[in-house]
């Protein structure tokens, strides 16, 4: 049991050094876990607090390439280096190449640009003459899933409250609490900073009228 | 994460584990339309793909109702031909119209008629342009090159309107339309008057003595004897018998293998692409092709069964170096970067996808896994607000607001995708001005 898991359990009215429901395995605390984890990779989305590099091989003739890892999902570049020509690529877009050179699959020579396809797709711009050099990018991440109490929790100290705080909101939806559910997940808004992706303020009507009623 | 990890945590959310409100084919079905909401939502899923011209179409069919019949859980299927819906004929040719309504035909063809698209660069001038199906999950193209140039959309009226000879025209394409929402089905205008066809390249032949008329380089296993032309079995071996010619394939390697076999009474025999890969065991005479590839060894191996009585004879083993059936269009491959996308003389679509609906445990949504629990959101907040014993309206809302919330952290996210773009503001014409002045040499100064 890791220390976010631990907060949550105080949160829920569980004693962490003696759980009755959620025990301190990986089978007592898939559902904290799978909490914790959503909250994770959503804070990241949102924050892109999780950064690495990834790279991709160069290759000759080819202007599209998948972006792959095995630790963490690529979310999107935030810059991309042609190392071996020491040089950023500038990101565009389709009508951007469209427009720049209508044949602009014809071009060959070292990449100047790039565009992203989907997820993890990237198209560069000209494509390679040769099997020569590699992109580096250096990117946001959203962090894989962590199974263990001993796994590395990749997300910055001053989010773990608001994390901890999603967990105990599911865990009171889990158990018919909708009030409760709402007031954490709220609380949850507020400490990451995002309460405006769900004011409640938006739902409120504002109108006049008059009150025929009290005029008679 | 599978429709089976989902339906855990989906039914942990609903606190019904055990099915006994919410069917599973109720959620997945909720959780299909959910996928597909969110989708038109944010549009996240991209792809790219090569269509290879000329298309290949699973198979093709004349009348509407042999549909439920064909392979169209497999691949696109064609539609050829003209549907008389006044006599419930198809018919092959406009004017077969009128000789059906006993009026003299005065209609002309255009041209040809053909039954699958790929035979119109077989005919000289194709009576109707052919479609191309667009890739699996199309839905509304981004960008279309033929040949590495792009092609601009167009409308078929926009067609009609400027070239009354659109149907048969022939050159290089230069815009593609769609006719139809129903199918994938696009047209190139104008048809591509040549195509490279994807044929396989068959190497030298590398069997010796395929034809049987020396035994030397074949090793004889218990009842073989090579004699006349053909190479026997008698049936007096103990177990299954090989006749082989050793380390005459290359391991990886695909080949395309030719044998006849003849008076066969009894068991059968088989081809082996080395000792790894065997072919289908024949029980009949007949000539038969198999493509194999080699594996575990680089022997060429005939295999009789323990009871084979009979005679293999014209034995044929040939490299081949491409294959239609393994061509690659997907460079959704793990290994994509490493696969050529096959550009020259073919269409490349950059696209928005729709979602693909799940239907067993172990399928995943296209989406990025981390997008996976918004969906779930979407269901949960669903099935609690239907009509059913397990409704609770106060649970609905709050998953709906956890699925509101979702779809902007999912538009943030995109919207963030755009964050190495730089941006400038400048007017496009004309240029901007100098603004500030700089000293300058008078102009009577005289040139240095």
């Amino acid at each position: 049991m890791n220390t976010l898991e631990r907060r949550v359990l105080e949160l829920i009215g569980e004693d962490p050094d003696n759980p009755d429901v959620f025990t301190d395995d990986s089978t007592g605390m898939a559902q904290i876990r799978d909490s914790l984890n959503d909250a994770i990779q959503e804070v990241c989305m949102l924050t892109g607090s999780h950064r690495r590099k990834f790279y991709v091989s160069l290759q000759e003739n080819k202007n599209f390439y998948q972006v792959t890892s095995d630790r963490d999902y690529f979310a999107y570049p935030v810059s991309v280096w042609l190392t071996g020509m020491k040089r950023r690529l500038v990101q565009v877009d389709l009508p951007y190449l469209t427009h720049l050179n209508y044949r602009w699959l014809y071009d060959t020579g070292n990449p100047l640009r790039y565009f992203l396809i989907g997820s993890d797709k990237i198209c560069v711009h000209p494509k390679p003459a040769s099997d020569s050099y590699s992109l580096e990018i250096d990117a946001i991440a959203i962090p894989e899933r962590y199974t263990l109490d001993t796994d590395r929790i990749k997300i910055r100290d001053e989010y773990q409250w608001a994390i901890v705080n999603y967990a105990v909101s599911e865990y009171w939806a889990g158990v018919g609490d909708a009030e409760s559910a709402t007031d954490y997940f709220m609380r949850y808004l507020q400490k990451l900073g995002m309460i405006d992706l769900y004011p409640a303020s938006y739902e409120r009507r504002y109108e006049s009228k008059t009150v025929k009623n009290e005029l008679e | 994460m599978n429709w089976s990890d989902h339906l855990t945590r989906i039914r942990r959310f609903l606190r019904d584990p055990n099915g006994n409100i919410w069917s599973d084919e109720y959620l997945l079905r909720m959780f299909n339309d959910e996928q597909n909401s969110i989708q038109t939502n944010i549009g996240q899923v991209e792809d790219a793909r090569v269509v290879i011209i000329p298309p290949h179409y699973q198979m093709a069919y004349f009348w509407d109702w042999e549909w439920p019949y064909n392979d169209h859980a497999d691949g696109e299927v064609f539609q050829p031909g003209y549907y008389d819906d006044g006599h419930y004929y198809v018919t092959t040719n406009i004017w077969e119209h009128e000789h059906l309504d006993i009026v003299t035909p005065t209609t002309p063809s255009y041209g040809e008629f053909y039954t699958q698209p790929w035979e119109v660069w077989c005919v000289s001038t194709p009576c109707e342009p052919p479609a191309v199906s667009f890739p699996d999950g199309f839905y509304r193209a981004k960008f279309v090159a033929w040949d590495r140039k792009p092609l601009e959309a167009t409308t078929l009226k926009e067609l009609q309107d400027s070239d009354i000879t659109w149907k048969t025209r022939q050159g290089d394409p230069v815009s593609y339309y769609r006719d139809e929402n129903l199918s994938n089905n696009h047209y190139l205008y104008p048809l591509p008057s040549s195509v490279s066809w994807k044929e396989y390249r068959l190497w030298t032949e590398l069997v010796t003595d395929g034809d049987f008329n020396s035994a030397e380089n074949w090793t004889l296993g218990d009842g073989w004897s090579i004699s006349g032309g053909v190479a026997s079995s008698d049936g007096t071996q103990s177990a299954a018998s090989n006749l082989t010619q050793s380390a005459i394939l290359t391991d990886a390697t695909k080949y395309r293998i030719e044998f006849t076999v003849s008076g066969l009474t009894a068991g059968t025999v088989k081809v082996y692409a080395g000792s790894g890969t065997a072919g289908t065991s024949r029980s009949a005479d007949g000539t038969y092709t198999e493509y194999l590839t080699c594996a575990t060894s680089t022997d060429f191996i005939i295999a009789a069964s323990s009871t084979f009585v009979g005679s293999v004879s014209n034995v044929s083993v040939r490299a081949i170096t491409y294959d239609v059936a393994t061509i690659d269009t997907d460079p959704d491959d793990s290994d994509y970067g490493t696969t050529t996308l096959d550009v020259d003389d073919n269409l490349l679509v950059i696209f928005d996808k729709n979602t693909t609906d799940l239907a067993d445990t172990t399928d995943e949504s296209v989406f990025p896994k981390y997008f996976h629990k918004f969906i779930e959101y979407g269901v949960v907040s669903r099935a609690y607000g239907a009509n059913t014993d397990g409704r609770i309206r106060t649970l609905s809302d709050y998953w709906a607001l956890r699925k509101d919330v979702g779809i902007k952290t999912m538009k943030r996210f995109l919207a963030r995708r755009r964050i190495d773009r730089n941006y400038r503001l400048q007017p496009a014409w004309p240029k901007p001005i100098r603004s500030r002045s700089h000293p300058r040499l008078p102009s009577e100064y005289p040139e240095i």
